[in-house]
């Protein structure tokens, strides 16, 4: 049975940032806990010296398998944090030694993203048996996540929830991070297996954007690069729309570059909207197209969108509330938690931010503290009525459920 | 239906064209709106969030262990409020003219000297500045390898330039880190201020502090020395014990043998075998009372460690002695005036021996042609009594007034006044050891003395 314990920090000593967030977590355990085969999960943003985070979570926790990836900001019990150097973990404590496994793959792209999430999930079922769900960090910038997620879906079936999301940096989309022990990779994806059979997640999703305006028929495109927008260069057509000179990058962008495309009808009322946002992280200069995250066919139509405070408020409260009647009658032990980068300080202010962190929070720990970790990333892993989808602009809630 | 039975005309496609392009502009406009509402909203919440730091330094700052806690503290809050990362934070030394690290932050691959020289004349005002704007100091700090940085002098309350922070990034940083904003070096400069204002504190402290552990050594130094002092009286005491009770026995056979020499030889010897036999007798005289006044002087020790003090009437003790010391009163014709004295806790015993010493010391000290005048009062002072033991004798001149309390101290030789110089130092124990003072006034040669002491209530 897993116990999890969770903390989050912005000391800017790298050493002692990641010493005090599990000496935080681990607070009242046994100095035997330091010792057993621990399940760490960090998220940092960009600024922390990651050797030194990984160095020194291994030198207090010699026996656990430490995996992570970078964020634009960090969400906790503490609150939210989008500093240059703000660090989180979340704990997991098996009982015995198969109640977690992990698998990781480097070199994730586009092309590859089906054929490299096959491996590192047969990987993970090969040496994780009773595997009951599955939490992904992957790379941020090229990953094609429907096609990684099909990928999964071919070793443990559609039915296993795969929850996560990708790495970001501070919403530059230069570069983002994964760790997998001692080693950071640029270009990875890692794939935790949890295997507790008295854990079930429950996951809520929700962005709070409306399109406006005339929709940008997709006329050339390959799997998820598009290279023309109503016959025209992609990526210039989008920065003339957006009013942004032409040759912008993409990262300053992603806060107003959002792209929606319309969702399948049956997805409507668990969506609480008729469409479903995408994010552009990586744009081919020489040719004017730009990558989604997910495979985008000729004839596509995508809108440009806008937030809505009063849809992203009250989207929230329906997304909680539904997820509270679920978890009905069974305990939340952990959280964990994928925002759009776009949703933090990009959008709101520190006020409006510890509100909605506080609207999520406050439910779900009404009968005490929940170990709860959050980043801010590029894209989120959440199923919508049992399927396995990948988003982008979204608030999505992993909460792991003991009991009913 | 007509058009003209009041239905709008169809608009032209030209319309319909203008309409959306229209509406695109709207789109357009509401969206930069938005993202221009969101950097004004994040730039002000960075802002907040910076003074927030810097107001958490003013008190973190200040409890700080030791003044390299203060200076790691100090850089790491710099770079946490202008989300930089790298920072300096080094010394003026006085002495040298140079600056020194104080502390630093993110240079782990960097070459820092020990010790390095700027212009520090180039700083005349409390006020941060772009490294970038600098160019020669710039080159000053080239070991540091900044692309640019916020930087700022830090001076004393007094305008004493105490030293310098630097907080910036390199070239290899900028790939996430935004170019550096001119307006944050107001923050910057008041950060600094306050780092300024704290260094200077810590430093005075600092000093304060060493004083303070000088002074206690000095204590300890001091309180080693008392109880080594102590031991070493106590392992005199109980030499001088040994040695007087052991010198005793032999002297008292010797003493013996030369009283019956005395009473059955003396008669046949020559006048110059005789004189030698008295100067025999009473030098052994006089040793044995030496021997009996260290014994005394020994025995209180031990007599202290024993016995807890017990109520003792002094106008009885007085006149125990004046009745043991009727004879020499008596032969002197001293008159003893005594006033009423206070009953308090003391060991009885030691009280006869303070008082004998001093009414005989009175006594003797007295020229023979004069008729000794002794008056013994008391009076409450505190929380005890302070006794005075008035004489008309001889009297002591003022160099001399501590030193007559000394083991073995005469201002006279044995042919003027008889005595071993054993009397007062006992005098003294005695009253020392019940937690009392004593000492001598008198206004000089001739003009009589007296002898103070004092002795507490409880």
């Amino acid at each position: 049975m897993l116990r999890f314990y969770s903390a989050s920090n912005g000391v800017v000593n790298s050493e002692k940032a990641i010493r005090r967030c599990l000496e935080s977590a681990l607070a009242g355990r046994d100095a035997a806990i330091y010792h057993k085969k621990l399940l760490i999960v960090i998220h940092t943003t960009v600024g922390h010296d990651f050797q030194a985070l990984l160095a020194t979570a291994r030198r207090l926790c010699p026996e656990a398998t430490i995996v992570g990836c970078t964020c634009a900001g960090i969400i906790g019990v503490e609150g939210a944090n989008e500093n240059m150097r703000a660090v989180g973990v979340m704990v997991a404590e098996p009982d015995g030694d198969e109640e977690f496994g992990v698998a990781y793959c480097d070199n994730i792209r586009g092309y590859n993203s089906y054929q490299k999430a096959r491996e590192m999930a047969e990987t993970l079922k090969s040496e994780t048996p009773g595997v009951n769900m599955l939490h992904i960090l992957a790379s941020g910038i090229d990953i094609a996540a429907d096609r990684a997620l099909e990928g999964v879906a071919a070793v443990f079936g559609p039915e296993t929830p795969v929850f996560g999301g990708t790495s970001s940096d501070n919403m530059r989309a230069i570069s983002t991070y994964q760790f997998i022990n001692g080693q950071v990779l640029e270009r990875g994806a890692i794939l935790i297996g949890y295997a507790d059979p008295s854990l079930r997640v429950e996951m809520g999703v929700h962005h709070g954007s409306v399109p406006v305006g005339e929709p940008l028929t997709v006329t050339r495109a390959r799997a998820n690069q598009v290279f023309e927008l109503n016959g025209e260069p992609a990526w210039n057509l989008l920065m003339q729309k957006l009013g942004l000179p032409e040759g912008s990058h993409p990262g300053p962008c992603i806060p107003v570059a959002g792209l929606a495309e319309l969702l399948p009808d049956e997805y409507h009322a668990a969506y609480g909207n008729r469409h479903i946002l995408r994010v552009v992280v990586r744009v081919d200069e020489a040719d004017g197209s730009f990558y989604l995250p997910v495979d985008c066919p000729e004839g596509t139509r995508l809108w440009l969108t806008q937030r809505d405070e009063n849809l992203i408020f009250s989207g929230l409260e329906h997304m909680i509330g539904c997820l509270s009647r679920r978890i009905e009658g069974g305990r939340a032990v952990a959280v964990f938690h994928t925002d759009c980068a776009a949703r933090g300080r990009a959008l709101f202010n520190k006020i409006a931010k510890d509100e909605i962190i506080g609207k999520m929070q406050a439910p779900l720990m009404k009968e005490g503290r929940v170990p709860w970790l959050g980043m801010y990333g590029f894209g989120e892993f959440t199923q919508l009525k049992g399927k396995n989808l990948f988003h982008n602009y979204t608030t999505s809630i992993y909460v792991l459920v003991r009991g009913r | 239906m007509h058009a003209s039975e009041g239905h709008e005309p169809k608009p032209s496609y030209e319309e319909l064209e203008a309409m959306c392009r229209e509406l695109q502009a709207k789109v357009t406009k509401g969206i930069g709106l938005q993202h221009e509402l969101s950097s004004i909203k994040d730039e002000l919440d960075q802002e907040l969030n910076r003074f927030r730091l810097i107001q958490e330094f003013g008190e973190v700052g200040m409890f700080q262990e030791s003044i390299r806690d203060f200076a790691t503290a100090a850089t790491e809050y710099f770079v946490q409020a202008f989300e930089q990362p790298h920072c300096l934070l080094a010394e003026y030394c006085r002495e040298d003219g140079t600056l020194r690290p104080l502390s630093t932050f993110g240079f782990s691959g960097t070459d820092i000297p020990g010790c390095f020289v700027v212009d520090h004349r180039q700083f005349r005002r409390r006020e941060g500045f772009l490294l970038s704007q600098r160019p020669g100091f710039q080159s000053e700090l080239g070991f540091l390898d900044l692309e640019d940085a916020l930087a700022a002098p830090l001076f004393a309350p007094d305008g004493i330039f105490l030293g310098l922070v630097a907080c910036g990034q390199k070239s290899e940083d900028q790939r996430f880190y935004n170019p550096i904003d001119p307006k944050d070096r107001h923050a910057f400069t008041i950060m600094a201020t306050k780092v300024g204002y704290l260094l200077h504190n810590f430093r005075v402290n600092e000093q304060l502090k060493k004083e303070v552990e000088e002074r206690r050594k000095v204590e300890k130094m001091l309180e080693a020395k008392a109880a080594d002092l102590l031991r070493s009286n106590a392992e005199l005491e109980q030499f001088a014990y040994v040695v007087s009770h052991d010198l005793k026995a032999p002297l008292r056979n010797a003493m013996g043998f030369a009283r019956l020499l005395r009473k059955n030889c003396r008669p046949g010897l020559p006048p110059a075998g005789q004189e030698h036999l008295d100067v025999v007798w009473e030098e052994m005289n006089r040793f044995n009372h030496i021997i009996d006044d260290l014994l005394a002087y020994a025995r209180l020790s031990a007599a202290s460690s024993g016995e807890p003090p017990s109520p003792v009437d002094l106008n009885v003790i007085v006149e125990r002695v004046r009745n043991r010391n009727s004879f020499v009163i008596k032969q002197r014709q001293a008159r003893i005036n005594v006033q009423p004295l206070p009953r308090l806790p003391a060991h009885a015993p030691q009280m006869e021996q303070l008082f004998q010493n001093l009414i005989l010391n009175a006594i003797k000290f007295t020229p023979p042609e004069r008729q000794p005048e002794i008056s013994i009062e008391a009076q409450a002072v505190g929380n005890g009594y302070r006794f005075a033991v008035r004489d008309n004798g001889i009297g002591v001149s003022k160099g001399k007034q501590t030193q007559i309390f000394g083991l073995f101290q005469r201002l006279h030789s044995s042919g003027q006044y008889e005595g071993n110089g054993l009397g007062l130092s006992i005098c003294k124990k005695v009253v020392e050891q019940h937690q009392g003072k004593i000492w001598v006034e008198s206004e000089g040669k001739g003009k009589g003395a007296v002898f103070y002491f004092t002795l507490p209530k409880e």
